[in-house]
Parts: C-alpha cells; sequence; structure tokens
C-alpha cells in the first residue's frame, strides 16, 4: 500500500489494526473507482466512513458534512444606519483601546520614575544601558533584573556572574477594581525590594524556569 | 494628609512619612507630618484599609538597609510601599 500521496485511515478492532489509504487528491464530489453509488458532495465523507467491511460504521457519522452542504452562506447585507452604527462602534472601541494605551504609557513611565528613585547611581546607569540591574540580596548571592516585562525576568547569578537559574516571580494583578498588573518599573521595584530583604522567601515564591535553586535554609 | 502631585523624595527632611501605593496608574502618594495627630490618624486609616484589600506594606528607605514587611502602621516610618503579593509565573 502506497504510503504518500494519501490519507491513512484506520481501523480497529478487538483483534487488529487496519489501515486503509484514501487518496490525497480525491476532491469532496469525485466518485472513488471503487465507489459505485451516484456520486453526491458527501460521497468522500461516506468514503470515509465505508470504505472497510469489518468495521462498524456510525451511520450518523456524515450528518455534519450534509448539514454543512445544505446551509448555503449568505453574507449579510446591511443598510447604510447599521453601516454607519458599526462604523461608530469602532471608532468608539478605537478611543477606548487608544486611552488605555495613553494611561498604561503614562503608568510606566511613572513607575519608571519611582524606581530609579531606589536605585543607585550604578544600577540606574546599568537599567539606562542595558536594560538591567543588578542586586545583591539578604544572604549574599546576586540578581539581575532584567527590564523585559515582569515574568521570567529576574536571573540568579553564580559567583561567576553566569546564570544559575531564570525565576518568575513578579506582584499578582492589583485588587480592587481592575485586576490589571501593575506596570513593570512598579513590579522589579518589588522584585528587589524582596531580593534584598528577604531572598530566600522570594526563591520559595519563584518559579524556576531554568537552571535550579541552591538549597534554602 | 495630602496627596502628593509632585514628587516629594526627600520627606526625612521635614520630619514626615510618605504612602505609596502602588497601582495601575503606577503609583498615588499620600504623606504625613508626624507632629500632626490628624494627618498620622488618616495615614493609619490609609494603612488598615490598604491591608483590608490585600496589599502588603513594606517599610523602606532609599538606601535599602532597613527594608522590611511591616503589618502595622508605623508613623515614624520614612516611606512605606503597598504593592500587592509577590507569586510565582
Amino acid at each position: 500500500m502506497p504510503q504518500t500521496g494519501y490519507w491513512p485511515q484506520q481501523y480497529y478492532t478487538s483483534t487488529a489494526t487496519t489501515t486503509n489509504y484514501i487518496p490525497a487528491n480525491y476532491t469532496w464530489s469525485q466518485t472513488p473507482s471503487y465507489q459505485t453509488t451516484v456520486a453526491t458532495s458527501d460521497l468522500a465523507w461516506l468514503n470515509w466512513n465505508a470504505t472497510s467491511t469489518i468495521i462498524t460504521q456510525n451511520t450518523y457519522a456524515n450528518q455534519v458534512w450534509v448539514q454543512w452542504n445544505q446551509t448555503p452562506y449568505t453574507p449579510p447585507v446591511y443598510t447604510p444606519e447599521q453601516m454607519r452604527q458599526m462604523e461608530a462602534q469602532q471608532a468608539r472601541q478605537r478611543a477606548i483601546y487608544e486611552e488605555r494605551n495613553q494611561r498604561r504609557s503614562a503608568a510606566r513611565a511613572k513607575a519608571r520614575t519611582l524606581l530609579e528613585q531606589f536605585l543607585d547611581d550604578e544600577q540606574r546607569l546599568e537599567l539606562e544601558r542595558h536594560g538591567r540591574f543588578y542586586v545583591t540580596g539578604s544572604k549574599g548571592r546576586r540578581y539581575c533584573i532584567r527590564a523585559e516585562g515582569q515574568s521570567g525576568n529576574v536571573d540568579l547569578l553564580k559567583p561567576d556572574g553566569s546564570i544559575q537559574a531564570r525565576l518568575c516571580c513578579h506582584p499578582r494583578q492589583v485588587p480592587g477594581e481592575s485586576y490589571e498588573l501593575l506596570p513593570e518599573g512598579d513590579a522589579w521595584l518589588m522584585q528587589m525590594i524582596e531580593i534584598r530583604h528577604d531572598e530566600d522567601h522570594f526563591l520559595r515564591t519563584a518559579n524556576v524556569h531554568r537552571g535550579s535553586l541552591p538549597a534554602l535554609t | 494628609m495630602t496627596t502628593l502631585v509632585a514628587e516629594a523624595n526627600r520627606v526625612e527632611d521635614w520630619g514626615g512619612g510618605m504612602i505609596v501605593v502602588l497601582d495601575t496608574t503606577g503609583d498615588t502618594k499620600h504623606i504625613w507630618s508626624r507632629d500632626n495627630t490628624d494627618e498620622v490618624a488618616e495615614a493609619r486609616s490609609l494603612f488598615d484599609r490598604m491591608k483590608a484589600k490585600g496589599f502588603q506594606a513594606w517599610s523602606v528607605t532609599r538606601k535599602g538597609d532597613k527594608d522590611q514587611r511591616i503589618t502595622e502602621f508605623d508613623p515614624q516610618a520614612e516611606k512605606i510601599i503597598f504593592a500587592p503579593a509577590l507569586q510565582g509565573g
């Protein structure tokens, strides 16, 4: 039986598995050579379900295909008034989207300003030049907080500076009305505060995306 | 108590404290003067409200040498940051 250019169709019984091959170039209305009944649009589907003598066929298996062909697609026709309403709705959605983008952009800038107030000169320079800054934890381990979102953006470093583990630990959604995430700068600030205050708690809370954690006390 | 529009970073210079609530707008700042009992009471009330909402409080300094997680309002605190608790992602 050929292996390419055919759809493998497998039948399972309690004693054997049989593979039948349906030519891949059959269209749905084409009559296969071994089918003698009148070609209809669902013939390929019938064929798919009926070309074995050892299967107990579900006689309703082709109903989806039959119904698909019995329900022709009719494109909707809108009146000028309906078109105006849809355009107005789209404009409202665009305005909401743009307003939200502006608000998030302003929030990100504000969060970045707050973060920089807590960074020393070296950290601030590193953030500005390389989009990351380094933090020493309460137990003396070194971390790199990368300014790349707030998920999986913290690296626990080995003494030689290479990455021991990539960590994901960030503030939950803001409780209250919005349940949005904090802007990134705020998240980086909280990651830094937690690391330098209680890095073991940070490590226990974090999910490890790569590498492994040291033994925690 | 005053909600600041401008930044007020050197609160230690005037004998006051600041609560910074991290939220979706970035943050909202509230300051109090340690000698003003009304402002201290208002700051304490805000502290309790934020705790009830599920925020965690950190007493922090810019240098980071006195960071600590707190559960009670401390009128002598330099800066208190409220933020949602961390979670693994």
